[in-house]
């Protein structure tokens, strides 16, 4: 079975190279269908094949680059991206990064950051999850209201609605964003990327799981719109990620390029199935990844605080991480099966009763 | 008669008033149309003059920005050749021997590799016969 285990150059390890490919389809899927870099599988995924931590992290911020790359083109192809919303985000999401990666570097003079910025990460992510099933209740409780009143709530009515108060801060220069259909003040999307990009910087993360719900909820973009610009932007910036790990010696290229075969067709199935899901399926979900990537840090965080029982918490960390992800890529994977039967089905009824 | 004169007279000035203001309006007109329409290109140039201003700055600053990366590890690692040939031996030894090159091809490699698996899994996709350019954009 040695033909199983490629060793990798830089590093020196011997990896089981099919798991590169499961875990490059598995993040491929969640991260086209959400929008997201997926760096709370991959890392400890990476991990756990065999990879030392500093090469986890660089590996995986390449294979987010091309991954990302992979999803914005086929998004693109949906109408899915606003490369102009995406580009004023990126300006504040380089600028916000910086910043929050200075901050880190201030506190460190300080003192201790490190379980500061861990449980500042715990509070964002239940923070995070409750406003998503907070909207996904407003917007059922709309729909129960619209229904008393024997009247049909709007398809693209949501449940949760900041964004349309912050759109309507007229400051100049006002833009209108042609995809995404928003008409806001330039300064609406910049300073909500500086924000999410310094929240970024100083957690040490990728950022779409915070930018695409931020998209939603504070930009006003329609969720297909958000996960699409906020892959285009993710494409970006872990293209930077990469170099500047690159620079530091730390990137598996061949890994990141055997995972990219793997995340070519997954990302194809996950941006697929967005064409067969509704905005609040896609909302649903990403909750409950939001709750998937809690309880990996909060699993973390006890290993920290209790080492005495890492020979429990450590496998138990794996299983519900690699169950979480499982399942959620299965019900994707599901999702676009179900829906291209049923268009192919259509199509074929069109043509026969022509 | 002399008020008939009077009258025609005033009637014939109203009459070339009346021209001469409707020429006045359609030249006005025409000026303000011609003023939108500067306004408009104006408006465009100042928009993509921005645009390019942002996309240079965000080009000019990310290989700054990664190349301003300090290294924090004082370790340095060593790629271990001894057991590699052909281009993974290559590979390993342009990391010993410069890591800026090494990540300058990282940044090249990643997304051409990207973009050419993207195109052949579109070509797949495309064989399977659905629409993939539509979708409906409905939140519910």
């Amino acid at each position: 079975m040695d033909w199983l285990y490629l060793l990798m150059p830089i590093s020196g390890v011997y990896i089981f190279w099919p798991g590169l490919i499961i875990l490059g389809l598995g993040v491929g899927i969640i991260g086209g269908f959400f929008g997201m870099g997926g760096a709370w599988m991959v890392t400890p995924g990476l991990n756990i094949l065999g990879f030392p931590m500093a090469f986890a992290i660089g590996t995986d911020m390449a294979q987010m680059a091309g991954k990302s790359l992979i999803s914005t083109m086929r998004h693109g192809k949906f109408g899915n991206v606003d490369y102009a919303l995406g580009l004023t985000m990126l300006i504040g999401t380089i600028f916000g990064m910086e910043l929050g990666a200075q901050m880190v570097m201030w506190l460190e003079r300080l003192g201790s950051v490190d379980k500061v910025v861990r449980w500042l990460y715990v509070v964002l992510l239940v923070l995070l999850a409750w406003l998503v099933f907070h909207d996904i209740a407003a917007r059922k409780r709309k729909e129960r209201e619209a229904l008393a009143q024997h009247k049909t709530l709007d398809s693209t009515a949501t449940g949760v609605d900041w964004a349309s108060r912050l759109q309507a801060i007229r400051i100049p220069p006002v833009m209108h964003y042609k995809h995404a259909n928003i008409t806001c003040s330039a300064w609406l999307p910049l300073v909500v990327s500086v924000f999410t990009g310094w929240l970024a910087g100083i957690l040490g993360i990728g950022g779409g799981l915070i930018r695409m719900p931020a998209l939603v909820y504070l930009v006003g973009c329609p969720t297909h719109l958000a996960v699409g610009t906020d892959l285009f932007e993710v494409a970006i910036s872990g293209l930077y990620g990469a170099a500047s790990y690159a620079y530091k010696g730390r990137v598996e290229l061949l890994a990141a390029l055997i995972m990219l075969c793997g995340a070519a067709i997954g990302a194809q199935v996950g941006v697929v199935a967005t064409k067969y899901v509704k905005g609040y399926g896609i909302r649903m979900v990403f909750g409950l990844a939001v709750v998937g990537c809690l309880l990996s840090v909060l699993l973390k965080l006890l290993q920290a605080e209790f080492p005495a029982w890492n020979w429990l918490l450590g496998p138990v960390a794996t299983v519900v991480v690699l169950t979480l992800v499982s399942g959620i890529s299965l019900y994707i994977t599901v999702k676009m099966v179900q829906g291209a039967k049923a268009e192919l089905a259509a199509k074929k009824q069109q043509v026969a009763s022509n | 008669m002399a008020q008939a004169l009077l009258l025609n007279s005033h009637s014939r000035s109203d009459a070339a008033a009346h021209t001469v203001d409707g020429a006045r309006e359609g030249k006005m007109e025409a000026v303000e149309k011609l003023k939108t329409d500067v306004e408009d290109v104006m408006k465009t140039m100042r928009r993509l003059w921005v645009w390019l201003v942002g996309c240079a700055l965000a080009t000019g600053a990310l290989p700054a920005v990664a190349m301003a990366a300090k290294k924090t590890a004082d370790v340095v690692i060593v790629a271990d050749t001894r057991k590699l040939d052909g281009i993974l031996y290559w590979w390993a030894e342009m990391y010993n021997e410069s890591h800026f090159f090494f990540a300058i091809l990282t940044m090249v490699i990643i997304p051409v590799v990207g973009c050419i698996l993207g195109w052949l899994a579109d070509i797949v996709m495309t064989h399977i016969g659905i629409d993939l350019k539509h979708r409906d954009l409905a939140e519910k």
